[in-house]
């Protein structure tokens, strides 16, 4: 019974140190390099817990998928909020008015050092896999491979 | 012994005692002229394993909740500290004061949001009648048929996927300074939003987060990781050198 009501309040409060997972966006990905004095191999580390799903257009995950949805039980269908639904909770009761004027004014100021895409880096990771991972390689191949001319430097 | 680097701060930021890096190294600060490279030692043959990389990112997240850092890429082995010296607060330093000052006072935190399977294909089918129509014919031992279903659902699985993107971006914006979309790689990953915030801001963005968290629950799991250095947000500060004089 206790560890129902845990699970029941488990809601996040603050963030939590990075897991394995996160190096790859951020310290095999992201900082400052010399390219000189890189040294490291990142050969032979097992990140395997990432690469676990990877969404691959295949075959193989056609029938991963057919496999799932015909496990439903779909007399159970129709509990469940659905995304409308959510989207609209967000709009009534979400993120009104809930950032300062002091932010507003910061944002002016980071705004000028930012270019105007927030999304233009998204040119990362996926493809990744390939270079860890030789089982991974056939099957990723196909997705952006011309992109990886970046990652070499820490991979040497 | 070489150094292995981690990061840059300003030379008058405070951190706590006792920091240790790689091999439970003590962190220690190479310093000039107003900066400092934050270095431990390390053997020149040191094996990287998952521990090391662990260590190289919570050492900078550690740095990150007490003062603006400027992170190393993982693997920057420089031979000693006057080559430190050289090639970052020398070579490297208008560019380091600057991306100092652009975060001055903001840190990332990233949110990482996952479909429940089943709830995520629950909803492709209620959203689309036609094709929980073609799930309930489908006869289950033609393998054509299925793989047609299949490809049928994940593509329902993308749109949705799209969808649920941008409510959890969107949730999260306003709370940002700005906002940097990371590419997911499973087949339920939803988003991975990294954001940059204001350190007074961060108890707004943590409740920001718990209230997403709480609406979306039976859906979506959610994943918050955080203080960290600005990474995402690195490649996107346009220096304007004459302003940094």
């Amino acid at each position: 019974m206790t560890v129902m009501q845990q699970s029941a309040n488990r809601y996040l409060d603050r963030p939590a140190p990075s897991s394995l997972a996160d190096v790859i966006d951020t310290i095999l990905d992201k900082g400052l390099v010399i390219d000189i004095y890189v040294r490291v191999s990142l050969v032979g580390i097992e990140l395997l817990t990432i690469d676990a799903r990877i969404v691959i257009a295949s075959v193989d995950t056609y029938l991963r998928f057919a496999q799932a949805v015909n496990r439903l039980d779909l007399s159970e269908v129709g509990d469940a909020k659905g995304l409308p639904d959510l989207v609209q909770g967000l709009t009534e009761s979400g993120a009104k008015g809930k950032t300062s004027g002091a932010l507003e004014g910061v944002k002016e100021k980071v705004g000028e050092l930012f270019g105007s895409d927030d999304d233009e880096d998204e040119d990362e990771d996926e493809g990744d896999e390939e270079q860890r991972q030789p089982r991974a390689q056939k099957k990723t191949a196909q997705r952006r491979p011309q992109k990886r001319a970046a990652r070499s430097r820490s991979q040497g | 012994m070489l150094c292995h680097v981690y990061g840059v701060i300003a030379s008058t930021a405070r951190l706590p005692d006792g920091l240790t890096g790689r091999l439970a190294r003590p962190v220690r600060r190479v310093e000039a002229d107003g900066l400092a490279v934050l270095v431990s030692d390390v053997e020149e043959d040191a094996r990287v394993r998952r521990a090391d990389l662990l260590a190289h990112a919570h050492l900078l997240e550690a740095v990150a909740a007490e003062t603006t850092v400027v992170p190393v890429r993982f693997g920057v082995i420089v031979p000693d500290d006057d080559t430190v010296r050289s090639e970052f607060l020398v070579n490297q330093r208008d560019h380091l004061l600057g991306l100092l000052q652009a975060f001055d006072g903001c840190v990332q935190v990233t949110v990482h949001a996952t479909y429940d399977e089943e709830a995520a294909l629950r909803e492709v089918l209620r959203r689309d009648p036609d094709l929980a129509a073609f799930r309930a014919s489908v006869d289950p031992a033609d393998q054509a048929a299925q793989i047609r279903l299949g490809e049928a659902v994940g593509s329902a699985l993308a749109t949705l996927r799209e969808d649920a993107e941008h409510t959890v971006v969107e949730w999260l914006r306003p709370y940002a300074l700005a906002a940097s979309i990371n590419d997911v790689r499973g087949a339920y990953d939803v988003a991975s939003v990294a954001l940059l915030v204001r350190r007074e801001d961060r108890a707004r963005v943590d409740a920001a987060v718990g209230d997403l968290d709480r609406q979306v629950a039976g859906q979506m799991s959610l994943r918050y990781v955080g203080p960290q250095p600005p990474y995402a947000f690195l490649d996107h500060v346009e220096l304007q050198e004459e302003s940094w004089a």
